[in-house]
């Protein structure tokens, strides 16, 4: 999850633009992590001392960890402990973004530094994935503070997070976006009632809907047609049981789903949401809900 | 198994969820399939075509997928339903197998799951 953040975070702070970022997620998944960009996370290495066993690889034929050892930059307990790590998503992002000399292994450190300071995040909560930091940092983000609504909000995205990560692929960045932003070519609404109501809506432009349905369904879409139609209805369907259940257990409240609806949704609901968008390499998909 | 001689419903508003149930018993022989989109086409497709087995989604339009049963029970004490249950929509599920469901299927529908609960119906237990 800390990904989804980091990207937004580059482009917020000026490291990278939009459509740089779009291009580094569409690249993410083949990329390969190197051991310099580990060094520099793990705060064994400095950029400077990084491009210095660059520049020795290009004129002798040793392995990067050898010559860094040899220099003394590193321990081999060191290496090997970088070696063992696991494969840490954020950190592909921002190996493809110095692959692709958008950042240079300088603008990556201080940036990877400047992101852990301002969310208060440690190397274990990268790999370890807890829930806990997940919310803290999802609140920090979005600017949420204690209130009893503000901890619902932070976990239907939280949740909704998790459920494009797991159903739709990670590549993405997701940010807060203005009412007046949240427009599409079909919008797909979902209520869930009972104890408090909540409305769902989903929706996006016509290419990133069928790219989004192609991805969860499996199915060869095209067009915007009745299968783009179930696979958002499915995947808010899929979202709002998720969200019910933990709801249910955690605050002992009962909640109930109604069907989905397809371009049925007033203004004046839109109006009074909290919109999101997760900027895929396909497009921008955008959530609206009230809680 | 094979479907061949068999009359299914598959009872479902979404489109991926038919599909779904129907490649899978194509897959098997089954080529007497109707589908109805929400609760009250469930019931007057059950009362037309009078499948041998109905797939019944819980949470449809204009009625939910309970009620149907209520209805299709009451007019085939014999309909041997299976309901379908997204998560979030398990507390129906009592309520159904007390109404007459004969089985459940957990969506997303996994294939194997669907073969095993066929057998068990068409094996008559319960």
């Amino acid at each position: 999850m800390f990904t989804q953040f980091f990207g937004n975070f580059l482009v917020n702070n000026g490291y990278i633009t939009s459509a740089q970022l779009l291009k580094a997620l569409k690249e993410k998944s083949s990329a390969k992590l190197k051991l310099g960009t580990l060094a520099i996370n793990s705060g064994y290495m400095t950029s400077a001392q990084v491009e210095k066993v660059h520049t020795m690889q290009s004129q002798m034929d040793k392995r990067f960890g050898d010559i860094a050892v040899e220099l003394g930059f590193i321990t081999e307990e060191q290496v090997t402990s970088l070696l063992s790590t696991q494969k840490l998503d954020y950190l592909i992002l921002g190996q493809v973004l110095i692959d692709n000399k958008i950042l240079t292994n300088s603008d990556f450190e201080k940036a990877i530094n400047s992101y852990k300071n301002e969310f208060s995040l440690e190397d274990n909560d990268f790999i370890e994935h807890t829930n806990k930091k997940e919310k803290e940092l999802i609140k920090s983000y979005f600017n949420f503070n204690d209130s009893d609504s503000s901890k619902l909000e932070i976990c239907y995205i939280e949740l909704i997070i998790k459920n494009l990560i797991r159903f739709i692929g990670d590549d993405f960045s997701v940010c807060k976006i203005d009412t007046s932003e949240f427009n599409g070519d079909m919008i797909v609404s979902q209520s869930v009632v009972g104890k408090f109501e909540t409305t769902s809506i989903i929706t996006g432009d016509k290419q990133a809907l069928i790219d989004f349905s192609k991805r969860y369904s499996g199915e060869k879409i095209t067009e915007l047609n009745e299968y783009v139609e179930a696979s958002l209805s499915d995947f808010l369907n899929l979202h709002n049981g998720l969200f019910t259940v933990n709801i249910s257990q955690n605050e002992n409240i009962e909640l109930t789903l109604t069907p989905p609806e397809t371009n049925k949704i007033d203004s004046s609901i839109i109006k009074n949401s909290f919109t999101i968008k997760a900027s895929y390499s396909f497009g921008d998909i955008k959530f609206a809900f009230t809680l | 198994m094979d479907l061949t001689n068999k009359k299914f419903l598959i009872c479902d508003d979404s489109l991926l969820a038919r599909k779904k149930i129907k490649d899978i018993i194509s897959s098997m022989g089954a080529t007497e399939i109707f589908e109805a989109y929400d609760g009250e086409q469930a019931v007057s497709m059950y009362k037309i075509n009078k499948p041998d087995i109905t797939f019944l989604d819980i949470i449809m339009p204009k009625k939910e997928g309970t009620d149907a049963l209520e209805e299709i029970i009451a007019f085939d004490p014999n309909a041997k339903v299976i309901m379908a249950s997204s998560v979030g929509t398990q507390s129906y599920l009592a309520k159904a197998i007390e109404v007459g469901a004969c089985n459940f299927l957990q969506k997303p529908i996994d294939s194997d799951e669907l073969i095993k609960v066929l057998a068990s119906v068409l094996g008559g237990e319960k």
